[in-house]
């Protein structure tokens, strides 16, 4: 009888697996507690976008309160969860930037003495890594020194007038730059369109260039079998006499409760979602929640903080026109430098400006723009004068940062809503700063008039690492290299929830290309118990 | 009792000094936006009303709400905010982002300061390729990501 494989989120990793799983022949059922988007609907084609942008497609779901979504308190933290819940998962919103993680960010405590080290290395993840490409469909520019050699890039988006003004800040100071690594496609591919430079990708894309689950990995695993259940949530999953898992409960798009049979699971919910579920799915068996014998999950949140710094120039720079997080990245200050005050580093991305409605609103909460006369000079001035850069810095895993289950909030199916208990370390607040210094300066010799800084930006919290990490040592970790729980072999965990650390750039193609690696890791224990 | 006409009339007034657009240059002020869009039939100024922020700002600044003849200039407006900072504080704060996002989303506004208000997608804007030119101080540097021996 054919195994049947349940996996949990049809975000970026689920998808990844789905794909994968397919390929070999077993039964793929994927429970997803959003819907299908419907592209037509995106904000970018219509004429109200912001105000859609800030409402049903905001990037935090304790605003957006869409069906689909579940509240999560982070009310103690200073980075907010942003994310999307749907087919897709936040890649429906995610900007795109689709840099690779280093060879050395797989080897921070052997390198560098902290965080952990990965139980594979990024030689390991190389054809991991080359196959998402291929999938996904990615444009960037080969020969970037700051990495090992990437192939098969479509040609990168344009930098515009606002890149080649900041690029040329770069050269003068002699500092790396590279053209973005986009999850966007340049070239047209079947049922989907060639990007048109049109701007607002974070809020979905109607010609389907921004490349995602939904556009790529999906159609083809539903084609070839997967069967993709929507707006069914899972709460819990449960296990059998031997402590095995056995399949999942879920409530189903009519809010009726159904429980699923499975032969293996695979979460991949993200870093939040996904230790949500473990913690709810206590029993006498595993009163602290399954695959939880270490007490790792929940722990090690790792976000990215994000700093923030714009340059007022006195020409104007279009800084609105072209894919908004996809212009140019700087890895200058990637690795770790002994001469610095803290341990590894962080990537500097340039970003174009958001629409009219964006850029007022953080010009008022700024204190930039003000009201009465000179309010319309300033708002001209931040939409066409104004380039932004952000710090992605390093995160190290930390044991305090973690995600709980909430004592009293729940979701509408009465599911415990996640906590998130967060506080950025000493070591962090020293590389943003170092950060924040080196992109004013950036700014400064490209010819900006005027700088302006702060970090932790609030609404940054895309990037949900190691809270069920990875690790050969079950004592402290939730999962071996290949995803699977160390306590029970047939539950395995795709997202970035089991990244031991979380690098400094977007983890988004690590992230698919580790869940095609444990795909293929669930694919060697289904043949190893057939067999 | 609060003559509602009057409120509103204040309101419009208040607004269109918060971004008094440049007859010159062909902006309209946000008064004009806020009438133009029937900002008064929302939920959004139904809030303000509920939460009386107007009358809060007037009382502030010891001004009957109801009396005929309040007309403000920029100048008495604006003093009276550095006067009163915090009532002002709380007024933008509950006005400010209804009103920019009616302001800085009509066709009218963005057409005047020379934003193309149709929807992005269907305008997407043609850029100039990468010029490799400018590239080549960084192309001429020798691989430095940090090799790991295991690689």
């Amino acid at each position: 009888m054919t195994k049947t494989a349940v996996i949990v989120g049809a975000g970026p990793a689920g998808a990844a697996v789905a794909w994968q799983l397919t390929r070999t022949g077993y039964k793929v059922i994927c429970l997803e507690q959003g819907d299908y988007s419907d592209v037509s609907g995106f904000p970018a084609g219509s004429v109200d976008w912001e105000l859609k942008k800030l409402k049903e497609f905001n990037v935090s779901p304790n605003t957006r309160k869409l069906p689909a979504d579940y509240p999560i308190d982070d009310s103690e933290s200073p980075i907010a969860v942003a994310n999307f819940n749907g087919v897709g998962g936040s890649m429906v919103l995610y900007s795109a930037h689709f840099p690779r993680f280093h060879p050395s960010d797989f080897k921070t405590k052997s390198l560098d003495g902290v965080g952990e080290d990965w139980p594979f290395s990024y030689e390991d993840l190389i054809e991991y890594f080359d196959l998402n490409d291929a999938i996904m469909g990615v444009s960037g520019l080969e020969g970037d020194p700051a990495y090992p050699p990437l192939k098969n890039l479509m040609p990168p988006v344009p930098l515009g007038k606002l890149g080649v003004t900041i690029a040329k800040g770069f050269n003068k100071l002699g500092w790396h730059w590279w053209p973005a690594y986009s999850a966007i496609i340049t070239k047209s591919r079947p049922n989907r369109l060639a990007c048109n430079n049109c701007g607002p990708c974070n809020t979905g894309c109607v010609r389907k260039s921004k490349s995602s689950p939904e556009n790529t990995y999906w159609p083809e695993a539903i084609s070839a079998g997967a069967e993709l259940r929507v707006n069914s949530r899972v709460s819990r999953i449960f296990h059998d006499e031997n402590g095995l898992v056995s399949g999942v409960t879920y409530f189903d798009s009519e809010g009726k409760t159904q429980n699923l049979n499975a032969d293996v699971v695979i979460l991949a919910a993200n870093g939040i979602g996904t230790p949500r579920i473990l913690l709810n799915s206590e029993s006498a068996s595993y009163p602290n929640g399954l695959a939880n014998s270490s007490d790792q999950v929940g722990r090690n949140l790792m976000f990215h903080p994000y700093g923030y710094v714009d340059g007022v120039f006195d020409e104007i720079i279009d800084s609105f026109e072209g894919p908004q997080g996809c212009v140019l990245l700087s890895q200058e200050f990637y690795e770790t430098d002994q001469s610095r005050d803290f341990d590894r580093g962080y990537t500097l991305q340039v970003l174009r400006g958001g629409g009219p409605v964006e850029t007022a609103l953080a010009g008022i909460n700024r204190g930039l723009i003000p009201w009465g006369d000179g309010h319309l000079d300033a708002f001209v001035k931040r939409f066409r004068y104004t380039a932004n850069m952000v710090v992605i810095t390093e995160d190290l895993p930390d044991p305090e940062n973690r995600v709980t289950l909430h004592e009293s909030l729940t979701d509408q199916h009465g599911i415990p809503a996640p906590k998130i208990h967060y506080a950025m370390g000493g070591n962090t607040k020293r590389m943003m700063a170092h950060g924040l210094n080196r992109a004013r300066e950036v700014m400064v010799a490209a010819g900006a008039e005027k700088t302006s800084a702060f970090g932790p930006v609030r609404y940054a919290g895309w990037h949900l690492m190691g809270t069920a990490r990875m690790g050969a040592d079950p004592t402290k970790s939730v999962v071996n290299g290949w995803g699977q729980s160390h306590d029970i072999p047939n539950l395995f965990i795709a997202d970035s929830s089991i990244f031991p650390t979380s690098g400094g750039v977007n983890p988004a193609p690590t992230q698919q290309a580790v869940a095609l690696r444990v795909g293929e890791g669930v694919v060697r224990y289904l043949q190893g118990v057939e067999s | 009792m609060i003559n509602e006409d009057n409120e509103y009339k204040i309101f419009i007034q208040i607004v269109s000094l918060m971004i008094p657009g440049d007859p010159l240059k062909g902006v309209p002020d946000a008064g004009s936006i806020m009438v133009d869009s029937h900002f008064r039939a929302t939920p959004e100024y139904e809030s303000l009303l509920l939460n009386r922020e107007l009358e809060k700002l007037l009382e502030a600044f010891k001004i009957p709400i109801d009396s005929p003849d309040i007309n403000f200039d920029a100048k008495s407006l604006f003093d009276l905010a550095n006067e009163y900072k915090h009532a002002w504080r709380s007024w933008a704060k509950a006005v400010g982002e209804p009103l920019i996002i009616r302001y800085y989303s009509h066709p009218r506004v963005l057409v005047s300061l020379g934003i193309d208000p149709s929807p992005p997608a269907h305008q997407g804007r043609v850029m100039a390729p990468l010029d490799s030119k400018l590239l080549e101080p960084v192309m001429r540097r020798k691989p430095f990501f940090r090799k790991v021996t295991s690689d």
